[in-house]
């Protein structure tokens, strides 16, 4: 076995281990077993580190077959499920992304978990889920993929609900595993339907076996996959999850629900991408670029300082998907990994916030205010400088201001959109999805920072009690704020600087072994993205700048009053602010007449089914019983068996006249019937 | 050694319950222990016999034969193959560990195990029984203690429930019995393996009415909708270790009858009914779950989850046309499924069960809206459930993910929309148990039981077996995969090409 | 002799005889009925041996009915007397207690 692999292996195991120790003995290690947690994680981030330099040092793009092992975990003889670990280069740098991202967060969250009577149960769940979240990243299954996609969603599941004696932490947490199941459901009918045509779960012999699948069943297919994603990506209309997800701790929502939980959907469509028809990949880009759209839109009014991030997450989520149905499978993945630099940034400096607010509040003796409501912080930036800057980074890379890693990435989709509509001018409104949710994105961000970070402070007396927290909460900040410079991603082979053309673009190419259409499609598509490309980014540069303009007017300068603009579109703010009423609809159009079709199909179960018909049987045998004895004991035993008791004694009586008693009378009848009988005798 | 294993199997515990009779019936401790030790020496042989069972052979090993009446070609006649054998292991598995769960059966205790030991022949004896009028006799015998055991020792409606099982279960049987008796004026035989060789001569007819006849008996019993009505109730009314014994390996009982007897015996009925079992497996899945989903009662919960999860079962029994349909890698993943899915439901119901019995002795009752907040309180027990709960929503790393999955898989090619409908099993699956997990332990705790017991050593012993073995088989499933598959190939031949295969030994 | 003159006077007797039992209420007249009988049987027997071959065995007969009926009037007696006891008379009408 080669040495990836082995390394794949450690990686993907050693946070099990840490879980499993923490679960069992967390409580009786020193420190609540943070640091055994931390430690694994480390050990898993350097080895990532290594994973991922060897990459950029080899620059390669492997072969398939180079990159994979495979082993038979179930082996009937004809029936194999396969599992086994994929380390191309899209892994390995989703390696990096989880295991740099997990290690910040157990930094952070030793700080911000410090005084919780769980503590090191909530360690030993973040081992749990970085476990799962390797396993989805390095697995060569399709098998493998849905086992550590459950895993994942469980780990979630347990996170968001750490919090449990909150009834809303709870719902949010039974809320996220249920409405991913259901993405899940149609993840696996995906995975039969393609693997009963193609015979075995690996990735790479699906890529070959789909060639010649009937091209509807492959859509069907490909579209049943992306449900999964939409699931675990949170795509209208399975987002719902992900707002009510921020229930969790905060270092949670950086680290599953911004910067790799929720993309391994993405993650998941870049693995189905080769087998994707040009319908499937249509439907997902209009997936994709609907969600970005609703979602920024969402985003605009919210007041919960995580849930407008929740919503920016969810609508760049939206970006990626749409990105790879449009077939910029690169600017995906790059999106995806800018994304959650700057994401899993700006959702620790949130949580930054928060901790400081929360310990400002509690000082003043305040425990009605929410210490994550926006209108309740401002001027926050002279208290919090490092979280102000650090935040600020972040934010301006979103918005996707030149120089920065959103910048990079978000132009490469924005390109790639309006290359497919050029290619089919039908769908423009992709890019108009895309350019509409940047200018938004923009906006709300920038809104964020002047709520928080700038005016003034909404209460004197807790902005006076609010402090810039200990360095274990501001280094990770610091760093993955940095990672959002361009100039990690501008360089190609040999260190070379080369701003349009990075390692990345080199590195993870489309793959080429497609179906037949598709191919076809890609390769016009590739001519169109040329075109479009500097278009694109002179269109993104002037809408963020106007964006961030806006939202500057709106919410430091005052100039347009926020109050005002809402009450002139009551009705357009009315659905942004309740989210468009889909949790609404949900609850009454769908879970409420579910759970009464539940409660009735009981009632029949109960009362009519087994009281009526089974005990209903029951009954009639005892009616047929009833009917039976009556029939024995009146028609068999007194009409037949006493009737000839009475007949006899009918006939007796009758007869007993005849017994006179007198003997001469007796004599005389016997004389009677001697001469009877003679005269009888004569006649015969 | 192993000659006569399988007799010592099943009839260990009629020693036992001799050895019981005779204990004076005041001394609790030394009947359970007697009990415990029975037991404990059934599991110790039957482990021995799994170490020296041949997983390279589809047949029957370790067979006896005796003939007992002649008269009527009836014949002691044991034997294990690649079915029986997991059936075989969880038997004695869940009889020995539910022993413990009986520790707080405070009532007629002597009773009690001597009722026990029997059940626990009886149920063994129909799963190496490879004559029919045997396995009748064992299927019979396992009913009387079993009606007793719900009767006197259940809730409060025991009369009720446990006549009804009774009633039920009898009427199935005799169905059955009648099945039995045409099988044998068509013989001349009760052994399965000369009845398997006269295939050729059963008309189509014949063996559709035979196998509709056969099958009411096991519906009833799996319990296959509508036949199921019976089972919530006797679970709610049994106590504990008997909702284990009848949720972990009485349902099996109905299903390993289809395997054993319709299945190879009946191979045109078979085939003839197969999509009708589908469309019963995603009855029992959907209808199972949304009963589940209305429940109140953290118990009937549990047994409408058996509804469901039998559901799995019988989807992926009915791939068994896989192979006429040039899907053999489906039809195997099918049958191997079920029966792992068997294996699975029978400790992860055994599981459950035993923890609803452990908070039902604390609080007294089961409404799962009388909870609330308990995992603050009792954070062991919450979490046992929660690994309990997991494993039945079929969580991968659990057993019965791979199972359920497999029987999906299997089931997909011939009934492509019935197995995406039923996939929906899976989700209310997880709805059904994340509410009422929801319901009992997370939210604000609620101050009645601020002095409720956290879970005891004592109980958290006998729950670690199963969460090992479902663990176990849940990251690493071949070696239960490896004792079935040879077996389940040659039951998939039969159906499929019955004339060719010719089975006597 | 004439035969059928023997059996005319038999038959006579015979219904004489029967003719008392069945009318005479009085017991002792019953008997004497029987008596009458009785003898008309015994002239039958006579009357046959004669007429045919020599034959003994029915006058043998006839003595043996004879010595019978001496008997026979010897219970009858008793039994009327018995019935006189219990009944204060010999009327057989009286004597009814075995009538339905």
């Amino acid at each position: 076995m080669e040495s990836q692999f082995i390394l794949a292996i450690i990686i993907l195991f050693i946070p099990l281990v840490s879980f499993v120790g923490n679960i069992f003995f967390g409580k009786r290690l020193s420190r609540g077993g943070d640091w055994f947690s931390i430690s694994t994680v480390g050990i898993g981030l350097l080895l990532s580190v290594i994973l991922f330099f060897q990459m950029i040092f080899d620059y390669t793009v492997p072969e398939m077959a180079d990159a994979q092992i495979l082993f038979n975990w179930v082996n009937l003889g004809a029936f194999k499920i396969e599992l086994g670990l994929l380390v191309d280069n899209q892994a390995r740098i989703m390696l990096l992304i989880v295991s740099l991202v997990s290690f910040l967060v157990h930094i952070y969250s030793t700080e911000y978990m410090k005084d919780d009577p769980r503590y090191s149960r909530y360690f030993a769940f973040l081992s749990l889920f970085t476990f799962s979240m390797y396993g989805i990243v390095i697995s060569a299954s399709l098998f493998m993929i849905y086992i550590f996609w459950e895993l994942v969603g469980l780990s979630s599941y347990l996170l968001i609900g750490f919090w449990f004696e909150k009834k809303s932490a709870a719902d949010a947490g039974k809320k996220a595993f249920i409405t991913n199941r259901i993405g899940d459901i149609g993840m696996f009918a995906g995975i039969m339907l393609i693997t009963s045509h193609v015979g075995s779960f690996a990735f790479s012999e699906i890529y070959t076996g789909v060639a010649d699948m009937n091209t509807t069943i492959l859509t069907i297919g490909g579209i049943l996959l992306f449900l999964g994603a939409v699931g675990k990506s949170a795509q209208f209309p399975l987002h719902v999850w992900l707002p009510d997800a921020m229930e969790g701790p905060t270092p949670v929502s950086a680290l599953i629900h911004a910067a790799t939980m929720v993309a391994a959907g993405v993650y998941l469509v870049l693995r189905i991408f080769p087998i994707l028809t040009p319908e499937a990949a249509m439907v997902i880009a209009y997936t994709g670029g609907f969600t970005a759209f609703g979602a920024a839109i969402i985003a605009l009014t919210q007041n919960d300082i995580k849930r407008v991030l929740a919503y920016s997450t969810v609508s760049q989520l939206g970006y990626m998907v749409m990105a790879i149905g449009v077939g910029s499978y690169t600017a995906g993945l790059f999106h995806l990994m800018t994304h959650a630099w700057f994401k899993a940034c700006l959702f620790l400096g949130s949580g930054s916030v928060i901790h400081a607010m929360h310990h400002a509040l509690h000082k003043v003796g305040d425990h009605e205010t929410d210490p994550q409501d926006m209108r309740n912080m401002g001027g926050l930036k002279s208290k919090m400088p490092k979280t102000f800057w650090t935040f600020l980074i972040a934010t301006v890379a979103i918005a996707g201001v030149p120089l920065t890693s959103g910048f990079m990435s978000k132009d490469a989709i924005l390109g790639g959109t309006l290359a497919y509509a050029m290619q089919n001018p039908a769908h423009l409104l992709l890019p108009v999805f895309g350019f509409g949710a940047a200018l938004m994105t923009a906006f709300y961000m920038f809104r964020q920072v002047f709520m928080t970070f700038y005016g003034k402070p909404a209460n004197e007396e807790v902005h006076q009690n609010v402090h810039e927290n200990p360095s274990t909460m501001t280094i990770p900040l610091i760093v993955l704020s940095s990672m959002s410079i361009f100039v990690f991603y501008a360089f190609g082979k040999g260190f070379h600087f080369n701003f349009a053309h990075g390692w990345f673009q080199d590195l993870v190419p489309v793959p080429h072994n497609l179906t037949q259409s598709m191919t076809g499609f890609l390769h016009h598509l590739e001519h169109s993205i040329h075109v479009a490309h500097y278009p694109a980014m002179a269109i993104s540069v002037v809408i963020a700048g106007f964006g961030i303009f806006l939202a500057w007017l709106v919410y430091f300068k005052k100039k347009i009053s926020a109050e005002n603009m809402a009450t002139k579109m009551a009705l357009g703010y009315k659905l942004s602010f309740n989210k468009f009423f889909i949790d609404e609809i949900y609850q009454k159009r769908i879970i409420d007449p579910f759970l009464w079709l539940c409660r009735k199909i009981y009632w029949f179960d109960y009362n009519i089914l087994d009281q009526k018909v089974i005990d209903g049987f029951g009954r009639l045998s005892i009616l047929g019983s009833k009917v039976a004895k009556t029939f024995d004991d009146v028609v068999i035993d007194n009409w037949i068996v006493d009737g000839f008791g009475r007949a006899t004694l009918l006939i007796g009586r009758k007869l007993r006249r005849l017994q006179t008693g007198k003997l001469q009378q007796y004599l005389a009848m016997a004389i009677v019937g001697v001469v009877i009988l003679a005269f009888l005798e004569k006649l015969m | 050694m192993f000659e006569h294993i399988l007799t010592w199997l099943v009839f260990i515990p009629i020693l036992g319950m001799g050895a019981v009779m005779i204990l004076p019936s005041k001394k609790h401790d030394w009947i359970r222990w007697t009990s415990v030790f029975v037991t404990a020496i059934q599991l110790i042989l039957a482990i021995a016999l799994l170490m020296n069972f041949d997983r390279s052979e589809g047949a029957y090993q370790f067979m006896e034969k005796y003939e007992w009446i002649k008269a009527f070609n009836i014949s002691y006649f044991v034997g294990v193959d690649g079915l029986s054998m997991p059936m075989v292991i969880l038997t004695p598995l869940l009889m020995f560990l539910s022993i413990f769960a009986s520790w707080s059966i405070k009532k007629k205790v002597k009773g009690y195990f001597m009722m026990f030991l029997l059940l626990n022949t009886g149920m063994m004896g129909v799963f190496v029984s490879l004559d029919f009028f045997l396995f009748y006799i064992f299927w019979e015998v396992m009913l009387l203690p079993m009606y007793f055991l719900i009767g006197i020792w259940g809730g409060p409606k025991r009369e009720y429930a446990a006549i009804k099982f009774f009633l039920y279960t009898l009427a199935g049987s005799v169905v059955m019995l009648l099945a039995m008796i045409a099988l044998y004026f068509k013989t001349g035989t009760f052994s399965f393996l000369e009845m398997q060789a006269e295939v050729a001569n059963f008309t189509r007819g014949f063996q559709i009415i035979v196998f509709l006849a056969l099958f009411f008996g096991f519906a009833i019993k799996v319990p296959i909708f509508p036949f199921h009505t019976w089972l919530p109730l006797a679970h709610v009314e049994a106590p504990t270790a008997i909702s284990v014994i009848l949720a972990g390996v009485l349902l099996k009982m109905g299903t390993y009858g289809i395997l054993r007897i319709s299945y190879p015996i009946l191979p045109e009925g078979t085939v003839w009914f197969a999509p009708m079992l589908a469309v019963l497996g995603l009855i029992n899945v959907i209808y199972g779950a949304m009963c589940a989903l209305a429940q109140t009662d953290l118990k009937k919960l549990v047994a409408y989850s058996s509804v469901n999860h039998m559901g799995y079962v019988l989807l992926g029994m009915a791939a068994v046309v896989g192979l006429q349909q040039a899907s053999p890698e489906a039809a195997q993943a099918g049958m191997n499924g079920a029966l792992f899915q068997m294996f699975n439901h029978g400790t992860i119901t055994a599981m459950l069960f035993m923890l609803v019995g452990i908070i039902y002795e604390r609080a007294h009752h089961r409404d799962i809206d009388g909870f609330g907040g308990l995992a603050s309180k009792m954070p062991i027990y919450a979490g046992i459930m929660a690994v309990a709960f997991f494993a039945g929503l079929g969580l991968p790393g659990f057993s019965g993910f791979i199972s359920e999955a497999m029987c999906f898989i299997g089931a997909f090619p011939m009934y492509t929309g019935i197995v995406i409908v039923s996939t929906l099993g899976i989700l209310f699956n997880a709805g059904y148990f994340l509410w009422a997990y929801q319901r009992i332990f997370l939210g604000k705790f609620n101050e009645k039981y601020n002095d409720i017991a956290e879970i005891k050593t004592f109980e958290i012993a006998y729950l670690v077996p199963l969460i090992v073995v479902t663990i176990f088989l849940g990251v690493y499933p071949q070696p239960m995969l490896d004792l079935m598959k040879n077996t389940m190939d040659s039951i998939i031949e039969m159906v499929n090409n019955p004339v060719t295969l010719s089975w006597l030994p | 002799m004439n035969l059928q003159l023997m059996l005319i006077v038999s038959a006579a007797l015979f219904s004489l005889g029967l003719f008392a039992v069945i009318t005479r209420r009085n017991a002792i007249g019953v008997l004497m009925g029987v008596e009458l009988i009785l003898n008309s049987a015994n002239i039958n027997f006579i009357a046959f041996s004669r007429s045919g071959i020599w034959n003994v065995t029915g006058d043998i007969f006839a003595l043996f009915v004879i010595v019978i009926a001496a008997a026979e009037a010897a219970v009858a007696l008793a039994i009327v007397l018995n019935l006189y006891y219990n009944f204060k008379a010999i009327n057989v009408d009286e004597a009814s207690e075995l009538g339905g």
